[in-house]
């Protein structure tokens, strides 16, 4: 069945106002593909509803994820009419509801005066209404703080490094690159005056990173999230994750900020998380959603304290499938240096036989040395 | 009834793709159908992500074959440069042409013009397809481009968005005409944001039990109807189980139906299963976990 639409001269600001609807609900929609839409509508020799659905998904949407949220606020935008002033959508709905709840990347973020959280401290839950009233305090770490992990993060970064690349580079010491050579000759009338060198490419870290945000964690949101950020910062392509019972990507929360607008924006985020934590399923859920973000490359870091209300066993179960599609795991744990410390969580204990590493967070500090915590617990092979 | 013609160019609607697609056995869905058309109409290349094995790289060749038009294949790995992918100078031969020149009177810039000119320029994919005189746009398919370094991705922004290349010594070379471009990505890693806004996007999902029957009977015509759907309920039954590193696409089953139909059978058992278990499943620990797991006895279930 096809739906008659408006007229073409006033399909041009019905299609403004529908790309702001999915601006709204979190992707991210640049002036040229609003043309491009604008022209694919053009060449269209008919334009009913179905075609124009089509075309929407084609042009606005890059990923799955995206797709997902474009045919869903397309069929809300016609199915509720044209938006009114002051409300983002339908009118029943306030913003805050309306933002993404599983969108994987680019979500909306909402300005910093947007919010009610005092200077210096962001609250979770104070952007939804419908959001639990109790939220947990994101603070900023001060900015030597941050510097000393991000250095420790860098230090990380090349120990995890995989392999070197079949990708090669130009070195002072490497061996000769003859291609190169010769083409170096041909600038000098074909004489042979200097030798070009090539050696591998180091190749790079990729981290992929699983963030609890429970309840559990809220003494130590402040620094893991300054860790967090740091790992992400000095990786070109780092996911990050954060969980407590479901799985959000905040990637493009921290990637598009700076360090303190970024702690806003995950914050506001988040604003919802809140309560226990069921890793395991989590982690399935993530290995469900975003199949294709492991790879062999990627070093997989769980910033988590093992708590955990679901079955210790699924833990163990999605970790193992984690393991198997990644380089390596590594499980950052808050307690992990602190003194007397042993692995006593169920899910810690479950996690562990699958996990390459055990790190705390100091270890990211740079005058610790970075060396994995031995426990009788990882006794299983890291490779499968 | 939809006019049939042969340049991607004068497709009339989404519709009229679709069935030229379904001409060369390739079925497309309509939101497939109107990305295609839109891509051809507006000159956009045509991202297409999905799992392995799902019809990504054969929709460019239905396109080319629909088209009549050149298909230009360039298959992207780990250290693809512009030497490999755009051009190259003809090394050896410029070599040779200075040695000639040293035995022949002549200007040192003479001979450098001369040896950086087109009879030394080694056309590679992107440039052939730009310059491509044919009668049809020539289809330019840059095949599993996450492959490939993200350096090579602003290589082809260039490319991509103007439709040109430039080369220092010869300058800027343009399209006559836009090929019809094809990118396809199996997601092993996020393309860059910029190459993303170049292009118009789908993504290639793995068919409904229904559709797999269809393409399976239009790919393999010699296939009975109650083989295809006994064939097809396995694969989706296999694709279910989430602990499989590589799940069987389409492609596999493809394979799959005419593997049995070249062994003479026109009907499943748990004997033939195992048997040719490796057109479905291409990793040991896969091939373990089905027999470990009794999939094999499913069939016919």
């Amino acid at each position: 069945m096809t739906t008659p639409l408006p007229a073409a001269d006033h399909l041009h600001r019905r299609l403004v106002d529908f790309v702001g609807v999915v601006r709204d609900r979190g992707v991210s929609v640049g002036v040229g593909a609003e043309v491009d839409l604008a022209r694919a509508l053009e060449v269209l020799p008919e334009v009913h509803r179905g075609h124009f659905r089509d075309a929407s998904v084609a042009v606005l949407a890059k990923s799955p994820e995206e797709a997902r949220v474009v045919l869903q606020a397309f069929d809300d935008f016609f199915d509720a009419g044209p938006r009114r002033p002051g409300l983002p959508f339908t009118g029943q709905q306030s913003r805050a509801s309306s933002a993404p709840t599983t969108l994987g990347r680019a979500g909306r973020t909402p300005k910093p005066d947007e919010t009610d959280a005092p200077t210096g401290t962001t609250v979770f839950g104070s952007y939804s209404p419908d959001a639990p009233g109790a939220g947990h305090p994101l603070t900023p770490v001060p900015a030597r703080e941050l510097l000393d992990l991000r250095r420790g993060a860098r230090r990380f970064r090349r120990r995890t490094a995989t392999l070197p690349g079949r990708r090669r580079v130009r070195s002072r010491r490497g061996s000769v690159d003859a291609l190169a050579t010769v083409r170096r000759a041909l600038g000098r009338g074909g004489e042979f005056v200097e030798l070009v060198r090539e050696a591998p490419r180091p190749g790079r870290a990729e981290f992929v990173i699983l963030w609890d945000v429970s309840g559990s964690m809220r003494e130590h949101d402040a620094e893991l999230f300054a860790l967090v950020y740091s790992l992400e910062r000095v990786s070109r392509s780092a996911r990050v994750f954060a969980f407590s019972t479901r799985v959000e990507e905040v990637t493009e929360e921290i990637r598009r900020n700076g360090y303190e607008r970024a702690t806003r924006a995950v914050a506001t985020r988040l604003a919802a998380e809140a309560g226990g934590t069921r890793i395991g399923p989590c982690l399935q859920e993530f290995s469900d959603r975003f199949p294709g973000v492991l790879g062999d490359r990627s070093t997989l870091v769980v910033v988590s304290d093992g708590w955990d209300l679901a079955e210790p066993t699924a833990l163990g179960e999605a970790l193992r499938r984690l393991q198997r599609r990644s380089h390596r795991v590594v499980w950052v744990s808050p307690y992990a240096r602190r003194p007397g410390f042993a692995p006593r969580t169920a899910g810690l204990v479950a996690a562990l036989p699958f996990t390459d590493e055990l790190l705390g967070p100091e270890d990211f500090r740079s005058q610790y040395p970075l060396r994995p915590i031995e426990t009788e617990a990882r006794t299983v092979p890291s490779a499968s | 009834m939809h006019r049939m013609v042969a340049d991607s160019d004068h497709w009339t609607t989404p519709e009229a793709v679709k069935q030229a697609l379904a001409e060369q056995h390739y079925l497309a869905d309509p939101a497939l159908s109107m990305s295609v058309y839109l891509a051809a109409q507006l000159s956009k290349p045509l991202l297409l992500e999905g799992e392995p094995g799902c019809g990504k790289t054969e929709l460019a060749k239905a396109v080319a074959a629909a088209t009549r038009a050149e298909l230009i294949r360039l298959q992207c790995f780990e250290g693809l440069d512009a030497r490999s992918a755009l051009y190259d100078w003809n090394f050896p031969k410029q070599m040779l042409t200075i040695r000639l020149h040293e035995h022949e009177s002549g200007s040192r810039d003479s001979l450098e013009k001369e040896i950086f000119t087109e009879r030394f320029l080694l056309r590679r994919p992107l440039l052939r397809a730009l310059e491509e005189s044919g009668p049809a746009r020539p289809v330019l398919l840059i095949d599993e481009i996450d492959r490939a370094d993200e350096e090579f991705e602003g290589l082809l922004l260039e490319v991509l968005s103007d439709f040109q290349v430039t080369i220092p010594e010869l300058g800027t070379i343009r399209a006559r005409r836009p090929p019809f471009v094809v990118i396809t990505s199996n997601r092993s890693r996020d393309l860059s944001d910029a190459l993303k806004r170049r292009c118009l996007y789908s993504f290639v999902d793995y068919p409904t039990a229904d559709r797999e029957v269809e393409i399976l009977r239009a790919r393999v015509p010699h296939v009975g109807e109650q083989l295809a759907r006994d064939v097809v309920a396995f694969v989706q039954h296999l694709r279910g189980e989430k602990e499989l590193v590589k799940r069987p696409g389409v492609a596999e089953t493809i394979d799959w139906a005419s593997a049995l139909l070249a062994l003479h059978r026109d009907s499943l058992d748990p004997a033939v299963v195992e048997q040719t278990l490796g057109c479905l499943l291409k990793d040991a620990g896969d091939v373990e976990l089905a027999r470990d797991r009794g999939l094999v006895h499913t069939v016919g279930a």
